[in-house]
């Protein structure tokens, strides 16, 4: 069954891992050959470069900043144009010489969140990472695979889905709190 | 369900985009006039990514690594000499072998249901630790991390910590079954043979099926 981009950008918004796998290798090998050229110094960021513009690609399409109306080229044009964003970042700062290829990629907007800056960021995905059971599967399966409170009752083997929610908010504070002392905002 | 927790249920219907038009005007004007809040909104926002980008990292991690073992089967059939179609031929028998452990252990793998015990005057069941460990160990089982399924498993037999909803009896029945997915037949056989030889329990017929088919 031959996948057009609105069928890839649905499944990659369900969660659906499988396809989500399927359509990082479908691009993976052609985004590398094109990213040796770009980052001719820098060979080996560019397996990096892939993995980071294909989450981009699909956090766009989480938040909905992606989707298959404001597609104005293909998926993977999207994907090249962020690849080719970060690649001139990373060559602007070793000092490389630009390239000199005519720019035919779409505007990319940054990725860098705006809400609370790139480092605020890091030191969340760090304390999301080591949270303990059973907060860390209760965030899972209420923010990726997006099941309900009734759901995750059950599986989680829970009495009743007010034990859920009570427990998936007792893991949301605990987490809060590890990061007051540790997040600057900037006003 | 206190004030703290309908406004995390509230923040969680912002961010989902599940409000209506009228709600999230409203919200937006209080987040205006709540620095506060307008930073819970922040953080919960970021830590919902953050949920999303580790979970994408570990599909992308899982995908590599199967990139990498293709290589290295493509390997195994390139065609110079007979020690190169032995190796072939051991490589393809590995992967039949393992093929097969795995059918195997699917199709005797069942989820596990616990049913709690009436509660006592709407009081919530407190799990223990354990407990929470058992069933991530069987999350990890389903999510093919099998390696750490064992490890959680084997930790919960060494210990004499309390556990509600599982008995060593049952830890066994699912380690036996993560040793077989990982195609550690050995320590399987020998675990599933304690279960056959422990008196009247519910997983001794299907154990014995099992060392039959293996």
């Amino acid at each position: 069954m031959k996948l057009t981009d609105t069928d890839r950008i649905a499944y990659i918004r369900a969660r659906d891992e499988y396809m989500i796998q399927k359509i990082y290798s479908l691009y993976r090998d052609e985004f590398l050959m094109f990213m040796r050229k770009r980052l001719w110094k820098e060979k080996d960021l560019v397996l990096d470069v892939y993995q980071d513009s294909f989450m981009v690609m699909c956090s766009k399409i989480y938040e909905n900043k992606l989707n298959e109306a404001n597609l104005t080229s293909s998926l993977k044009t999207y994907l090249f144009g962020v690849g080719e964003m970060k690649a001139r970042n990373i060559n602007r700062k070793k000092d490389n010489l630009p390239s000199k290829d005519i720019d035919n990629f779409p505007d990319i907007e940054d990725d860098v969140d705006e809400g609370l800056g790139e480092e605020n960021e890091k030191i969340i995905q760090e304390a999301v990472k080591e949270m303990g059971e059973p907060c860390h599967t209760i965030l899972v399966k209420q923010y990726w695979e997006r099941k309900s409170t009734e759901e995750i009752a059950m599986e989680m083997h829970y009495i009743s889905r007010n034990a859920a929610k009570t427990m998936k908010y007792k893991c949301m504070q605990k987490l809060k709190g590890e990061l007051k002392g540790k997040i600057v905002y900037q006003n | 369900m206190d004030e703290n927790e309908k406004l995390d249920e509230l923040i969680d219907s912002y961010l989902d985009a599940s409000m209506s038009e009228e709600e999230r005007v409203a919200f937006e004007a209080r987040m205006a006039n709540d620095p506060e809040l307008r930073k819970e909104v922040d953080v919960q926002r970021s830590i919902i990514k953050a949920v999303r980008k580790e979970r994408l990292e570990q599909i992308i991690s899982n995908e590599e690594e199967k990139i990498k073992n293709k290589g290295k089967i493509r390997k195994l059939f390139i065609p110079v000499g007979s020690l190169a179609l032995a190796a072939s031929l051991l490589g393809l028998f590995y992967v039949g072998y393992m093929n097969s452990c795995e059918n195997l252990a699917s199709r005797y793998y069942a989820a596990y249901a616990y049913t709690p015990p009436p509660s006592r005057g709407g009081d919530d069941l407190a799990l223990t630790k354990s407990d929470s460990l058992f069933f991530d160990a069987l999350l990890q089982y389903e999510n093919n991390n099998t390696k750490v399924a064992i490890t959680r498993l084997k930790s919960l037999l060494d210990s004499d910590s309390e556990m509600l909803v599982a008995t060593d009896l049952d830890i066994k029945w699912y380690l036996s079954l993560a040793y077989l997915k990982k195609g550690e037949k050995r320590k399987a056989t020998a675990l599933l043979q304690e279960i056959v030889n422990m008196p009247n329990n519910e997983y001794q017929g299907k154990a014995k099926d099992l060392l039959k088919e293996m």
